[in-house]
């Protein structure tokens, strides 16, 4: 069953995470994951995980990272898992992540010719 | 660039690697000491390959780096890839094959690229040592064999 917890853009980056009222023996942390950012300026966060929503863009969490580590123009970037591109514009949820993930981030490559 | 301000610059952006970072990207960092940064990129089912960004006059000149197999030899030739990245003709000045993107000293001594000088690269956002490296390793992931 899918549950869509909240808002994909609510913001609340770390926030609550509700259980559905026909749910109630769920508890809340099975539509969380767990999530860090690696990137060469630093971790996001400095240490352990942060547990975010899955129904949370990818995106959130890498503007959160991009804000604590002062990166200034991430517009080239690309974000991996397990060596894997994902799309930062989908949820977790919908890029088959769940459970605690290491989410590589760093500029695309460039070049050739 | 005189080599205390080059080392002083590349070790200010080595140390800020989180430490845990090499591991959690299959990296095996053999050597970080200005002015090489010698960095295995690994994966299973691929040959690993080695990447040794010489930083000597960093950051008025881009890294060369220089393309080794896990042994540490020179590789003469390289797996596919499709990012035109890893470039499998000898260059030039090394007679090896190298490394055609902006922000390595091969592409921009290449004559296909004296156009492109590292002048308007530096500094920039994505051309750190880190970024630099990052990118390299996004293209080989790309690649197989």
């Amino acid at each position: 069953m899918t549950e869509l917890a909240k808002p994909e853009d609510g913001g609340a980056h770390g926030g609550e995470c509700h259980e559905h009222e026909h749910h109630p023996k769920h508890h809340q942390h099975h539509h969380e994951i767990e999530v860090l950012v690696y990137t060469t300026s630093g971790s996001y966060p400095h240490h352990g995980f942060v547990a975010v929503p899955v129904t949370d863009k990818v995106s959130l969490i890498l503007a959160d990272a991009k804000e604590a580590l002062h990166l200034t123009d991430t517009s080239t970037w690309v974000a991996t898992v397990a060596g894997n591109e994902i799309d930062p514009n989908r949820t977790f949820e919908q890029d088959g992540l769940k459970g605690q993930v290491t989410i590589q981030w760093g500029p695309r490559e460039g070049g050739g010719g | 660039m005189h080599p205390d301000a080059s080392k002083l610059l590349f070790d200010d952006e080595v140390g800020r690697w989180p430490p845990d970072l090499a591991a959690s990207r299959g990296w095996v960092l053999h050597n970080t000491t200005f002015p090489v940064i010698d960095c295995e990129f690994t994966r299973a089912g691929r040959t690993p390959i080695r990447v040794r960004l010489v930083c000597t006059d960093w950051d008025d000149q881009p890294p060369s780096v220089e393309l080794l197999n896990s042994a540490g030899q020179f590789l003469q030739s390289l797996t596919p890839n499709p990012t035109g990245v890893f470039n499998g003709s000898a260059h030039a000045v090394t007679g090896r094959p190298f490394v055609c993107m902006a922000g390595s000293r091969e592409y921009h001594t290449h004559t296909s690229h004296l156009n492109d000088p590292w002048s308007q690269h530096r500094d920039k956002p994505g051309f750190s040592l880190g970024d630099i490296l990052t990118k390299l390793w996004h293209a080989w992931l790309k690649g197989s064999g």
